[in-house]
């Protein structure tokens, strides 16, 4: 076992940690004797006074206390760094069973992201040789005949402690990696979660919505007007509930990543029709007026319809409900300069103020009812999963209002060749 | 006068259901899981299925694969229900050979339009 150091392990209070237990570097950890923690060097070289030269040399570092290990091969060198984990190599680039360089591929292969940084001594005029050793990503290369105290342990500090900051980034990002994926794994849990809730209420919700509608479809026999009209609001509420719960179950699949677009070529004025139709029924029964300004335009758009349509019937029923009964609502189609299609949708309902137009789009965010009569109620999802549907479609969301006048909400879709 | 069986294991929706379909001038009969559901298309011969996904003794979609697989009632046309939003659940019921979806809670239009495309 030439060279190699035997007992050193065992004597100090810096023993050498193996290769499974913690990483023996730890940065800025001063010893008593005013120097940073304990160094592990393997050097790998067969010429003994050499060896002997370069100990003495790092034993004057002012930084470092270190601990050098030796070995005379490159089988040796492997042998032990797969035993060990070296803070640094410090390799002769003319071994007897090998190269520096060679030695340097091998290790990297072996030990991947725990490669310590190494520093290849080459003989002198080893141009080639040093050449070769940064090819090999070595961390420096010092010509052997030349090699000072300073120098050496200039090369040696810079080494370790860019191994150092190298494995403080390494474990950091396998700590972010490790939250990542428990964060990923915790939506998709909140996100079955939310199926199991939704899939509980909905089947109770289902018999008491068809009840509600047996009996005022007269199926039971006939009821009065007034009871016609009360049945009407338990009905409205019932959906009520299925749109909140539909919400939460959208929100859920935004946050697990899983909300996926099924996109198709369609023309904007279908989308507007058939987002018009599905709230007619309800601007109708409050006397408000849909006043449609289609595109002349015969552009078509790549968009997931289902999902443009949700976008645009919910900023549709927002502005019938913050609009007064007999009020009108404007929807207008375009193309701005930008080459962007855009839907306008006004209503001149009480506006929405200036502090919250940004806030509007949060998640969960509720308008004071008092200050804005506007956004109250809810749970606050339905413009946060509009918004992130619009962004899903690299698009936009927007809104301008001014308190007493009304709103504007503006989608904004990228025009697209076909 | 047409036969649709409504297999559905809540109670209180099949019986609302059974009320509205009657009330359409359908003769009803039901099942509350996957194993009656086959008793039932094999006693009654239905001309259409109502079929709940989500069922004890085999979910809804083994009802129809079984179905789908036999001579005599591959050609039932079968409406599927379910109160989850899960979207592989609408691919599944249109690989299945389902003629509708509904999503509950489903209005009275859902539902009649379901029907007039089993019929037509």
């Amino acid at each position: 076992m030439g060279g190699y150091a035997s007992g050193i392990f065992k004597a100090s209070r810096y023993s050498l940690l193996t290769r499974n237990g913690k990483p023996a570097n730890q940065l800025q950890m001063n010893t008593s004797d005013g120097k940073n923690d304990l160094v592990n060097i393997l050097m790998i070289e067969d010429d003994v006074i050499y060896r002997a030269l370069c100990k003495r040399y790092l034993a004057k570092d002012p930084n470092y206390t270190y601990n050098v290990v030796s070995t005379t091969s490159a089988a040796g060198a492997l042998r032990m760094c797969n035993l060990h984990k070296f803070d640094c190599l410090i390799i002769d680039y003319n071994l007897p069973d090998s190269t520096g360089t060679q030695l340097i591929s091998a290790l990297r292969a072996t030990l991947g992201e725990d490669m310590p940084p190494a520093i290849v001594l080459t003989a002198e005029g080893g141009i080639d040789a040093a050449t070769e050793a940064v090819r090999t990503d070595a961390s420096d290369f010092l010509s052997k005949n030349k090699v000072s105290a300073r120098s050496l342990c200039r090369s040696v500090n810079n080494a370790v402690e860019k191994g150092f900051l190298k494995t403080a980034v390494s474990e950091s990002s396998k700590k972010l990696t490790v939250a990542y994926e428990q964060l990923q794994q915790n939506s998709v849990e909140i996100e079955n979660f939310y199926h199991t809730i939704s899939h509980e209420v909905k089947t109770p919700l289902t018999a008491i919505q068809e009840f509600l509608s047996l009996i005022n479809d007269e199926v039971a026999g006939p009821i009065t007007e007034q009871q016609k009209e009360l049945l009407g609001y338990s009905l409205e509420s019932c959906t009520q509930i299925s749109t909140h719960f539909n919400d939460l179950l959208d929100m859920a699949r935004v946050e697990s990543g899983k909300l996926k677009l099924n996109k198709v070529w369609d023309s904007p004025n279908r989308l507007l029709e058939r987002s018009v139709r599905g709230v007619e029924g309800v601007a109708a029964s409050r006397g408000i007026t849909l006043k449609t300004l289609p595109c002349e335009s015969t552009t078509e758009l790549y968009i997931d319809v289902n999902r443009i349509v949700q976008v645009i019937s919910n900023l549709l029923n927002n502005a019938i409900k913050h609009s007064e009964d007999n009020g009108s609502i404007e929807i207008e189609l375009g193309i701005t300069q930008g080459n962007q299609f855009e839907f306008n949708i006004t209503d001149f309902g009480c506006g929405i103020e200036k502090s919250d137009q940004s806030k509007i789009f949060d998640r969960l965010y509720q308008v004071d009812s008092q200050r804005d009569c506007a956004f109250s109620g809810g749970l606050g999802l339905g413009l946060s999963i509009a918004r992130d549907i619009m962004h899903l479609h690299d698009g936009q969301l927007l809104v301008d209002s001014e308190i007493g006048k009304g709103s504007t909400f503006k989608i904004l879709l990228p025009v697209q060749l076909h | 006068m047409k036969t649709i069986l409504i297999v559905e294991d809540d109670k209180k929706i099949s019986l609302a259901l059974g009320h509205r379909l009657r009330s359409m001038g359908f003769n009803v009969v039901t099942a509350e899981d996957a194993i009656y559901a086959m008793n039932e298309t094999v006693r009654s011969s239905p001309d259409a299925i109502l079929l709940d996904i989500n069922l004890p003794g085999g979910d809804g979609f083994v009802v129809a694969e079984r179905l789908k697989a036999s001579n005599q009632f591959a050609n039932i046309p079968i409406i599927f229900t379910t109160a989850s939003k899960k979207p592989i659940f609408r691919e599944r019921a249109k690989q299945c050979g389902g003629v509708g979806f509904l999503e509950k809670p489903f209005g009275v239009l859902q539902l009649t339009n379901a029907i007039d495309a089993c019929f037509h």
